[in-house]
């Protein structure tokens, strides 16, 4: 399963100075214990992303990818994947990613998952979320 | 509550005529009729007098006369005649709203006038395009707008109450991807390497395995665009054999709601055997849509209030509907 949000259509935290909840976990509050929300900013110099967890459930890696010309990785079945492109733009597959656009994958499947810079060089943060419990993470529960 | 700034299908074009129709729309009473010069007028159906409807009334020349009282409205809603008496008091007048026609249906606008913006009225012209063929069919529904947008963003639904004509366990075996692009939201799932759906399989003339795919494209809040078909294994979709359905969801009170619907084809258009199949078959799917959503409809009454959905990762794009609706309705209120 993949989610494509566009930069406009992320969801308001209510603070616009602090950016916008793009993807949470769960989706909608108070349905069930929170575990955990990414959040964007648009900052100069590029989008920032800001990742909130509980860690007695969720585990969370972070990384900055260059994309130069292209990334390619495998998206483990338990895994959920979130991609926000910070500066420039990406091709994934039929989409364009423009910087503060995201994608989120999540699924049984693995996927392969291949990232081109459109000119040659972009810059992405990754998300990848695993829940400790060993089940595969969702963004909606 | 509604979201009022927004075109609306208040009707097909062929339902607009000499004769006064009344429709509910958000639980906004209207009337539509046409002038002698064919123009389309759509008034608040409660006459100002002593809150009539319009609708039973008559149309003298391009004027409706109120069968109460015989007060007289022209095509703005302004008061033109009260026949027991020559002063028109200041209050009597009524409501008009702004209409589209296009490509058979008949949009109208339940918002402040001066937001209406004919460029939004969204593209459905493959209902009269010469290119395509389309089977048309208008259903109420006892059940909240919402169901039916739910119900167009996850089409799982299909592999269960649709088995006789488009449904198919390959359906839910797919994942979608879910696009949310300012307020547009789209689900799409590609399944390749499956049978044509059985509701179209002679139409299409098809035997063997193909690439079926469908993307549902919500503009909210009350139009859904599915662009459905097949195509040979690998190939682009736009080779195959294409189908657009035009979902028109029109709320007319919190429970219920019309569903104008139209199915446009690019293929075998010239089988009128197929279309009347169609007809039929279309029928069925909507009518099975139709007891389904109503059956939500009261399993959701009878619900308590702090129960919640449990949403699955192939309800996405219904989530992210859901979000982008109560967005829209908490800046109109503002």
């Amino acid at each position: 399963m993949q989610l494509v949000l566009r930069q406009p259509a992320a969801r308001d935290s209510g603070d616009e100075s602090t950016g916008v909840v793009v993807a949470a976990s769960p989706d909608t509050f108070g349905r069930e214990q929170w575990q955990w929300d990414v959040l964007v900013t648009d900052a100069l110099g590029g989008f920032e992303v800001t990742v909130a967890h509980n860690p007695e459930l969720i585990h969370v890696v972070e990384e900055r990818i260059d994309i130069a010309p292209t990334y390619e990785a495998m998206r483990e079945a338990e895994e959920l994947w979130l991609l926000v492109v910070v500066e420039r733009e990406i091709a994934h597959g039929q989409f364009r990613l423009e910087a503060g656009d995201v994608a989120v994958w999540e699924g049984e499947d693995p996927i392969r998952i291949r990232l081109d810079a459109v000119d040659g060089l972009a810059f992405v943060r990754l998300v990848r979320i695993t829940r400790r419990d060993g089940k595969a993470a969702r963004w909606v529960p | 509550m509604y979201i009022l700034n927004a075109w609306y299908v208040a009707a097909w074009s062929s339902e607009v005529t000499r004769e006064p129709a009344r429709r509910v729309i958000c639980e906004i009473p209207v009337v539509l009729y046409r002038t002698e010069g064919g123009e389309a007028v759509a008034l608040e159906d409660r006459c100002p007098h002593r809150g009539y409807p319009l609708s039973p009334g008559r149309l003298v020349g391009d004027n409706i006369e109120c069968g109460y009282h015989g007060f007289t409205f022209d095509g703005s809603g302004t008061c033109v005649r009260v026949p027991a008496q020559d002063i028109i008091p200041k209050q009597a007048f009524v409501r008009s709203f702004p209409i589209v026609e296009k490509d058979g249906w008949v949009w109208l606008w339940t918002g402040q006038k001066e937001l209406a913006d004919v460029s939004k009225v969204p593209d459905t012209h493959w209902m009269s395009d010469p290119a395509w063929v389309t089977v048309t069919h208008s259903i109420p529904f006892a059940c909240r707008a919402e169901l039916i947008h739910d119900n167009l963003l996850d089409l799982t639904h299909e592999s269960f109450i649709h088995t006789s004509t488009v449904g198919d366990d390959y359906i839910y075996k797919h994942g979608i991807t879910v696009e949310v692009d300012g307020d547009v939201v789209s689900a799409d799932r590609l399944m390749p390497g499956v049978v044509a759906p059985p509701l179209y399989a002679r139409t299409m003339a098809t035997e063997g395995l193909y690439d079926g795919f469908h993307c549902t494209v919500f503009y909210p809040p009350g139009y859904l665009l599915l662009h459905s078909g097949i195509t040979a294994q690998g190939r682009p979709r736009e080779e195959g054999y294409l189908i657009k359905v035009m979902n028109g969801i029109t709320p007319i009170d919190a429970h219920n709601s019309w569903y104008y619907y139209a199915f446009s084809r690019n293929f075998g258009t010239d089988q009128h055997w197929a279309t009347e199949e169609l007809i039929t078959g279309l029928a069925t799917v909507l009518e099975e849509d139709k007891a389904a959503l109503e059956w939500q409809e009261i399993g959701l009454q009878s619900r308590p209030y702090d129960v919640r959905d449990s949403l699955i990762a192939q309800d996405a794009g219904v989530a992210k509907a859901r979000k982008v609706m109560e967005r829209l309705l908490a800046a109109e209120k503002q």
